[in-house]
């Protein structure tokens, strides 16, 4: 399947933050992996959330989203999952998680690589596509998909954000 | 982590990484009264012309810095209380925050560890698959 980030001009006044998008940018959602970069700051976070989530809302696919700060996440995860009674802690939490939602077949990652032994658990399961904000080099190595492509977001006359799709 | 290294290693965290909510309010953490002037100073000089933090506030709160915006002010914050407050030797663990660097604000920290380390002899380290690890300054 495949799901299109459309041209266009896209300003969040909450954030107050402006992303261009010069063409089309068709997101292929099976065995692909697409990292994206850009300096500090620059919004790679809010690219996800503002932009990527929606699209995914919109075209009503199931995905988990792993957040940056890992434990903010947990116990959240954890409470949801004790909650609905279905807490295991036998399992790994995320394994747990996963397994409730049913195996989502995308996972937006936010540089959640660096907590490496639960990326690995989570590359274990069945995945389809992965959106990975990363700045460590070897997340290519760590998997095997046939499609790998790199989202870059830079920042144009010191104001815009200009987010392009680059062949890894 | 703190039970294995906190006796011996200062711990920096990336879940953990604020006691409080703003710079000012880490920076009064941190100084006596006579070095606040000071210490504010001298932060906010590294941030906004070391690594270009330009939407630096003072008082903003640090929930609404980026990832790797938190992890530069982690390490201006520790710059600034080693230097101001002239301590030595200190061995620091970094914990998931160089990995929330981009490439320049990688080299940027090198260079400025590598200076600090020669007035003051401080020592970084990471862990790597559950091992502590040595940064080369």
């Amino acid at each position: 399947m495949k799901i299109i980030l459309a041209k266009g001009r896209y300003y969040f006044k909450e954030r107050d933050i402006t992303y261009n998008v010069d063409s089309d940018i068709v997101l292929n959602l099976e065995n692909s992996l697409y990292t994206i970069s850009g300096n500090n700051g620059i919004g790679k976070t809010a690219f996800l959330e503002l932009l990527l989530l929606p699209l995914l809302k919109r075209n009503k696919l199931d995905f988990a989203y792993l957040e940056q700060n890992k434990n903010n996440q947990l116990y959240t995860i954890e409470s949801s999952l004790a909650f609905c009674k279905k807490l295991d802690r036998s399992k790994d939490i995320y394994i747990n998680w996963l397994e409730v939602l049913d195996y989502p077949k995308i996972i937006v990652a936010d540089e959640f690589d660096k907590y490496s032994s639960s990326f690995t658990k989570i590359l274990s399961t069945k995945i389809s596509c992965i959106f990975l904000v990363s700045h460590l080099k070897n997340v290519q190595s760590q998997v095997q998909f046939k499609n790998i492509k790199n989202i870059n977001i830079c920042l144009k006359d010191n104001k815009e954000r200009v987010i392009k799709i680059e062949k890894e | 982590m703190i039970d294995s290294y906190g006796k011996d290693y200062l711990i920096l965290d990336f879940d953990n990484i604020f006691i409080t909510d703003s710079i000012e309010d880490e920076i009064i953490m941190y100084f006596p009264k006579d070095k606040l002037k000071i210490a504010l100073a001298d932060i906010e000089e590294l941030l906004l012309k070391v690594f270009y933090i330009n939407s630096y506030d003072r008082k903003k709160s640090l929930s609404k810095y980026s990832g790797g915006e938190k992890s530069i002010i982690c390490f201006a914050l520790i710059m600034t209380v080693i230097k101001i407050n002239q301590i030595h030797n200190l061995k620091i663990i970094f914990n998931n925050i160089i990995e929330s660097l981009s490439e320049n604000n990688r080299l940027i920290i090198k260079k400025q560890m590598a200076l600090l380390n020669k007035e003051t002899n401080i020592s970084i380290y990471y862990l790597k698959n559950g091992n502590l690890c040595k940064y080369i300054l």
